[in-house]
């Protein structure tokens, strides 16, 4: 719904029952009084509603004020940012046993392509690696052990090479070999093996995959561990940062103030408002004190009979509830709602709201007290 | 200006904002309030949150600093 110029001078005229032409006067000096405050470059406060001033780029300007900001934003007061997606912290993988991933990962390429050659190694490639290249070895921590059993079948297998015709150059140049070892390879799967050969060299494998599992296990298991620290971080950091948000707007809305105090039409006013909530006339139970309308109430319901609000509103103040009735008009539609309660801050409402018996525990909301 | 002026244009102007209801002023400019939803906040850190939904309020000015009213 909305309301205009005209509909708002009615319900200024309904609320003072001043003159709609006093009323009209009053809005207009309003009116001009926040602009040329503002024009001077000055902010313009109107206490409980918030702050007008003229930005950079000479637009005017509100800043609700928090009390405003809070009553409408009930509905998600105290929700916190969430954090969805902590990084890694690789500074300790780095750190971890000196296990080099390299190593692991081209010896097991290795062993992939043994097993894509169905179990047939060319024990002569192990050979030429470990006498002629230095660099092989220091990347095949177990070549030694290959040698051993290679060296013991080493003349059998050149023989084979030699029956099956399909890689004659291998045996009979080796340096060739060693640097196309993706045709020894080729090569190699041609050859004609017996099962007897593959004993060691199925044992190196299950020792390599055993090395690789438990180092996989190890980041697994550390990974995890650390996975708590990093999230409970990851949350202290959030709500750390949070603050200096809510400082800054602080600051914007302090320094405003102060020049506001000057142009407020009603600081003395302002200040007896303050005074008078000394006295406890807060609370759940009891009989409806007005010095008490100034703060929040509990709202249990809205509904469209005035008669059936006041009806239950006396059901509940049977119970001892501090229990009224009032209008609103939401969307064009009045609803009368009935609550209970008169309490200082949204806070101290919600504290109380959750102890009542259900089903007005959960379903209930907060809203300012209105007369 | 009359407090009793001032209190009333506060009140009336803070239940009509209460009530979602837009409230729009000659020579001022137009209240309203406006649901924002739940967005996705990256830090500088790289870290990234969710930050949650929020009712506000919003003020559309009517008048510049130049135009003069």
């Amino acid at each position: 719904m909305k309301i205009n110029k005209e509909k708002l001078v009615e319900l200024l005229v309904e609320k003072t029952e001043m003159e709609k032409a006093e009323i009209e006067s009053q809005l207009n000096e309003l009116i001009k009084r926040i602009t040329s405050a503002a024009e001077r470059g000055k902010a313009l406060e109107i206490k409980g509603f918030g702050l007008f001033y003229f930005d950079e780029n000479g637009d005017l300007k509100f800043d609700p004020a928090d009390e405003l900001k809070t009553e409408v934003n009930f509905k998600y007061a105290g929700m916190e940012p969430v954090e969805l997606k902590p990084p890694r912290d690789t500074s300790k993988e780095d750190s971890g046993e000196p296990v080099s991933d390299d190593d692991i990962f081209g010896i097991e390429d290795e062993l992939i392509a043994e097993e894509e050659s169905k179990g047939e190694i060319n024990f002569d490639e192990f050979n030429h690696d470990k006498s002629d290249d230095s660099d092989d070895e220091d990347d095949n921590p177990f070549a030694s052990l290959l040698e051993d059993a290679a060296s013991s079948i080493e003349d059998k297998d050149e023989k084979e090479v030699k029956k099956t015709g399909t890689a004659p150059n291998v045996s009979s140049t080796k340096k060739s070999a060693q640097k196309e070892p993706k045709k020894n390879a080729s090569s190699a799967k041609k050859k004609p093996k017996s099962t007897g050969q593959k004993d060691p060299v199925m044992m190196v494998v299950f020792i390599l995959l055993g090395v690789v599992v438990l180092a996989g296990g190890y980041f697994i298991i550390n990974d995890y561990l650390n996975a708590p620290e990093q999230s409970a971080n990851a949350n202290m950091q959030v709500q750390t940062e949070e603050p200096p948000a809510v400082a800054e707007q602080d600051l914007t809305e302090v320094e405003p103030e102060a020049e506001d105090t000057v142009e407020d039409p009603e600081p003395v006013e302002e200040s007896a408002e303050d005074e008078t909530p000394d006295i406890p006339t807060y609370g759940l139970y009891g009989d409806i004190i007005d010095a008490g309308n100034n703060g929040y109430t509990i709202v249990l319901h809205s509904l469209r009979s005035e008669s059936h609000a006041n009806e239950i509103a006396g059901e509940l103040k049977d119970d001892g509830y501090r229990s009224m009735v009032n209008g609103r008009t939401v969307d064009g539609r009045a609803v009368f709602r009935v609550s209970v309660g008169q309490f200082p801050s949204i806070s101290d409402a919600q504290a109380e709201a959750a102890e009542l018996p259900a089903p007005y525990n959960e379903q209930n909301f907060i809203q300012r007290i209105r007369n | 200006m009359k407090s009793k002026f001032i209190n009333a244009f506060k009140d009336v102007l803070r239940e009509q904002i209460m009530d979602k209801n837009t409230v729009h002023l000659d020579g001022l400019g137009q209240f309203e309030v406006v649901h924002k939803k739940q967005t996705q906040k990256k830090y500088e850190n790289g870290r990234i949150a969710m930050m949650p939904p929020a009712d506000v309020v919003e003020f559309k000015s009517q008048i510049r600093k130049t135009d003069e009213n």
